[in-house]
């Protein structure tokens, strides 16, 4: 009898998934991206670059191209929020991570645990618990001005920080969990030898902790970065459809606006993007493994 | 001679527990010292507090006559070379050497020159741009101790730097260890489990257990007039025998053994033994002939066990009073005689070899 080739038909289920569930629905928007929209929904399968001179240009009056900025300005937007959150993550991880890998590890668990808990619950009840907070008359007016710290504020809903903020506290878990990680796996003798050759604590959180925490800091970068990319709740809920971002403008061409065509190729220049990012991420993380440090 | 390190009435309690009780001793300039003792003697809580990892819950200790008990690690002109090395991976050979020099803020030139004789030293010029990982154990060994004395420190500190390194190479970086310390003059405090490593290399060894010294004394004295049974015990084999004091003077003690005789042995040992007092005698094995006549006492007993060790066997001699004798004889010629199990001997020695210790 012929031995059954594990290593070949153990991953074949992983392939027809990935098949199925990744590489064919992906060909089809690539597909949808080069054909013309419908006006009634779905489209029409005449080849057309409309969709992605829609990006860029829109008709005029007299049906000439003129550039238009409207879309780069969301595309622009998603940029720069994505990386305000990841950075502001980062700002806020570290001290956390550091913290909790500084605790018994009894505190620790308990720790880790209470980082994790909001993925117990529905992004969409954590995004709308959000929208409860900042909204006018919410529980953040009414207690800034019940401590008399402002008597009157403009709406903090509906805005770019408010989004922010929704993405900073939706994906933090992302970034915590990957730099606790590589802090616990820090050699505690090495801030030791630092110390031993003149480093105060600032210099050794510099030269010795930053660089060795890197590939913790670069995994969680992505982790955020790249979800706050093609965020959809946070747009739709926190900047209430005035200030778009990339995933609901997508959302729309597939809804409301019913342009098939032009939302595909907005995810496919949205995937680009994460491409791009990603191997950048890739190429920096090879090179700091080169140095020994995984 | 001027102290390089003075420590004073050095005490250090974790909770209820006393990992070192009133300790004082000063080293010299230029000395290799060496704190000996088992695991959990306080050898290394002493050395992490004159390196500032640890505070002293009392006394003082000073580094050049300046009391340092309360600055900070970074701010004593001490370095340590750490058991596991603790080489900064992310760094080349060259910046790991260079970060004492860095956080010093030596001047870039006379920084680049230092780290390029550091690396002669040390031999390992060609591996300048090497990372840790890319080394062996031995290499990595010598590139802590270029790391450690590149700042030019007052005082080295090697916490058991030599524990990881197999048998050969370890008897290699001893000689390397000593002559690095006669070129550079520093004083190396060294702290080790090991006897051999601490007799072959030190100037002066402090033999510690339970948190205090047990003997602080040169290699030859520790050895050859250990100050109690746990020194004897603790470097080297002996033979313990529980002796009774019959006679004391000025210059000679006389006793009586369990191996059948009296002995009267010179009084080195300066200690508070008195008549009628159980002491414990000690012999070491190689200091015992077999079959050799000898201006001294005679034994006879039969060979119980043998070790061939190469240069030595090791004979365990069955008294024909009952007691045994752990015997060790160099093997100096290669037809040598070789007891056999159960061979008849006759063993002497001369008293002169004979210690009496008190607990």
């Amino acid at each position: 009898m012929k031995k059954i080739n594990i290593h070949f038909w153990g991953v074949v289920p992983a392939y027809v998934i990935m098949m199925f569930l990744m590489i064919i629905p992906l060909f089809i928007i690539l597909y949808v991206s080069f054909m013309t929209s419908d006006p009634y929904g779905g489209y029409k399968s005449i080849y057309s670059l409309d969709s992605y001179i829609q990006i860029l240009y829109s008709y005029d009056w007299d049906e000439n191209l003129v550039l238009n900025f409207h879309y780069l300005q969301i595309i622009g937007r998603t940029i720069v929020l994505s990386f305000l959150a990841a950075t502001l993550c980062l700002i806020i991880s570290f001290p956390v991570a550091f913290y909790i890998s500084k605790q018994n590890s009894q505190v620790k668990q308990l720790l880790l645990y209470l980082v994790t808990i909001p993925f117990w619950v529905s992004m969409v009840v954590r995004v709308y618990a959000w929208v409860l907070i900042l909204s006018d008359g919410g529980v953040l007016e009414t207690g800034l001005k019940f401590f008399g710290f402002v008597n009157d504020i403009d709406s903090l809903l509906y805005s770019n920080n408010a989004m922010l903020v929704g993405m900073v506290y939706t994906y933090i878990p992302l970034m915590i969990l990957p730099i606790y990680a590589s802090i616990e796996k820090l050699d505690k003798r090495l801030l030791e030898a630092a110390n031993d050759l003149y480093s105060s604590r600032i210099m050794s959180f510099k030269k010795i902790i930053f660089p060795l925490c890197k590939p913790g800091i670069i995994a969680g970068f992505v982790l955020v970065f790249v979800p706050c990319l093609g965020a959809v709740l946070e747009p739709t809920l926190l900047g209430g459809g005035k200030t778009m971002m990339m995933g609901n403008l997508i959302q729309n061409q597939f809804g409301v606006s019913r342009n098939w065509s032009f939302g595909a190729s907005l995810t496919i220049l949205l995937l680009s993007i994460t491409l791009l990012f990603m191997l950048f991420q890739a190429y920096r993380s090879s090179k700091l493994s080169h140095q020994g440090i995984q | 001679m001027s102290k390089s390190v003075q420590i004073k009435n050095i005490s250090k309690n974790y909770g209820t527990y006393q990992a070192a009780k009133n300790i004082s001793f000063d080293i010299n300039d230029n000395e290799f010292f060496t704190l000996l003792g088992p695991s959990g003697c306080g050898k290394t809580t002493l050395l992490r507090m004159i390196a500032g990892f640890e505070t002293a819950s009392s006394g003082t200790i000073k580094l050049h006559g300046r009391d340092i008990h309360q600055l900070p690690a970074h701010k004593r002109r001490v370095n340590t070379v750490f058991q596991n090395y603790a080489l900064f991976p992310h760094m080349t050979l060259e910046q790991n050497i260079d970060f004492g020099l860095e956080m010093c803020k030596w001047d870039k030139k006379k920084r680049k020159e230092r780290v390029k004789e550091m690396l002669e030293l040390v031999h390992m010029e060609e591996f300048s741009k090497r990372y840790p990982s890319q080394l062996s154990g031995g290499q990595q060994q010598r590139i802590a101790l270029a790391r450690a004395l590149a700042p030019e420190p007052e005082v080295l500190l090697l916490d058991e730097p030599l524990s990881a390194l197999d048998l050969k190479l370890r008897q290699a970086m001893r000689d390397e260890l000593l002559t690095l310390q006669r070129k550079t003059g520093i004083t190396f405090i060294f702290v080790t489990h090991d006897q051999e490593e601490a007799l072959a290399m030190s100037d002066r060894i402090c033999v510690l257990a339970g948190g205090s010294i047990q003997q602080l004394d040169t290699p030859i004295n520790i050895y050859e007039n250990p100050s109690n049974k746990f020194v004897a015990d603790f470097i080297g084999e002996t033979n313990f025998f529980p002796v009774d004091v019959i006679d004391i003077n000025e210059k000679t003690i006389s006793i009586q053994t369990p191996l059948g005789i009296d002995l009267t042995i010179p009084n080195l040992a300066k200690t508070t033994i008195s008549v009628g007092n159980n002491v414990t005698m000690s012999l070491r094995p190689e200091k015992i002939y077999i079959n050799k006549p000898e201006n001294g006492p005679e034994l006879a007993g039969k060979v119980a066990s043998r070790n061939y060790m190469g240069g030595y066997t090791h004979y365990s001699i069955a008294l024909d009073n009952g007691q045994s004798l752990k015997v060790s004889k160099r093997n100096s010629v290669s037809n040598d005689v070789s007891y056999e199990i159960q061979q008849p001997v006759k063993l002497s020695f001369s008293p002169e070899s004979v210690r009496v210790l008190s607990e």
